[in-house]
């Protein structure tokens, strides 16, 4: 199951969309984007993990969330509900914000659609994030970056681990 | 071959040298006792990640350090590699959530 994640980026049109095909039926999947103790135990990329201070899935109610680093450093990050069409799709708004959840204007806020397909094998997910101008995106990109490293002293601490046992 | 950054991070040895690097310069005898593989093997590794211009040496007394050049490794910023590996982080962790939540249910 690796290696199953397609990432397109569009400058043109601002946006970047996430997809992925998942071996579980619509109804699951949707759960686990919609119910905060399911949300909290993915939502953040290890070695980060996500907590939920409030959430409220309706239209116009909001996820207010914290990245926790392993050094329990928080990033408060937002996401409002805009649209819920019940197992099809989420229209979100995506920002950064504090730990009251009053948003960051220094940083990208996103618009998003989150779209559920049934498939033959399970459920396609593709999240496509739009910015309002470029700069906005590649700073997303950059972010994602620090924590792409992060996967990479994963990898390091775990050949590290191997080389001890050996 | 080609010799530009994803050619670089293209190998788990390079990726694990690299993030070591990135935390202080280093000797290739004090890397090398950091891997299993050979010495030999650390080296080429080395010397691929300067022509890639990832790492850069640099001359102390009769040792060499190498460094870690961020400047060039921040081009992959720029690309979409590290976004997609935050994303299949995420998603292989959702996986792990979906098929907790199947076997409860059965």
């Amino acid at each position: 199951m690796s290696s199953n994640t397609q990432v397109t980026k569009d400058f043109k049109q601002k946006s970047i969309t996430v997809a992925r095909e998942f071996d579980a039926p619509v109804a699951a999947v949707w759960r686990a984007y919609t119910e905060a103790e399911l949300l909290d135990q993915w939502w953040g990329p290890a070695p980060w993990h996500a907590e939920t201070k409030a959430m409220k899935f309706a239209p116009g109610g909001h996820w207010l969330y914290a990245m926790v680093s392993p050094e329990n450093q928080k990033h408060w990050g937002r996401m409002n509900y805009v649209d819920i069409q019940h197992h099809q799709s989420i229209s979100i708004e995506d920002a950064f914000c504090d730990e009251h959840g009053a948003i960051n204007p220094a940083l990208p806020v996103s618009r998003g659609s989150i779209v559920f397909t049934p498939t033959g094998r399970g459920t396609r997910v593709e999240f496509k994030m739009t910015y309002q101008d470029e700069a906005q995106l590649k700073q997303i990109v950059e972010m994602g970056f620090e924590q792409g490293i992060s996967t990479c002293f994963d990898q390091l601490d775990a050949l590290l681990h191997r080389n001890k046992v050996n | 071959m080609r010799r530009d950054v994803f050619q670089a991070i293209a190998d788990p040895t390079r990726r694990a040298i690299i993030a070591l690097i990135a935390l202080q310069a280093m000797t290739p005898n004090a890397l090398a006792e950091h891997f299993q593989t050979s010495r030999q093997a650390v080296s080429k590794h080395l010397r691929i990640l300067t022509e890639c211009r990832i790492l850069r040496q640099e001359q102390v007394g009769r040792e060499i350090h190498y460094h870690f050049n961020p400047k060039q490794m921040k081009q992959v910023a720029d690309f979409i590699e590290p976004f997609r590996q935050m994303w299949e982080t995420k998603f292989n962790q959702l996986d792990r959530v979906l098929s907790v939540m199947k076997r409860r249910k059965t």
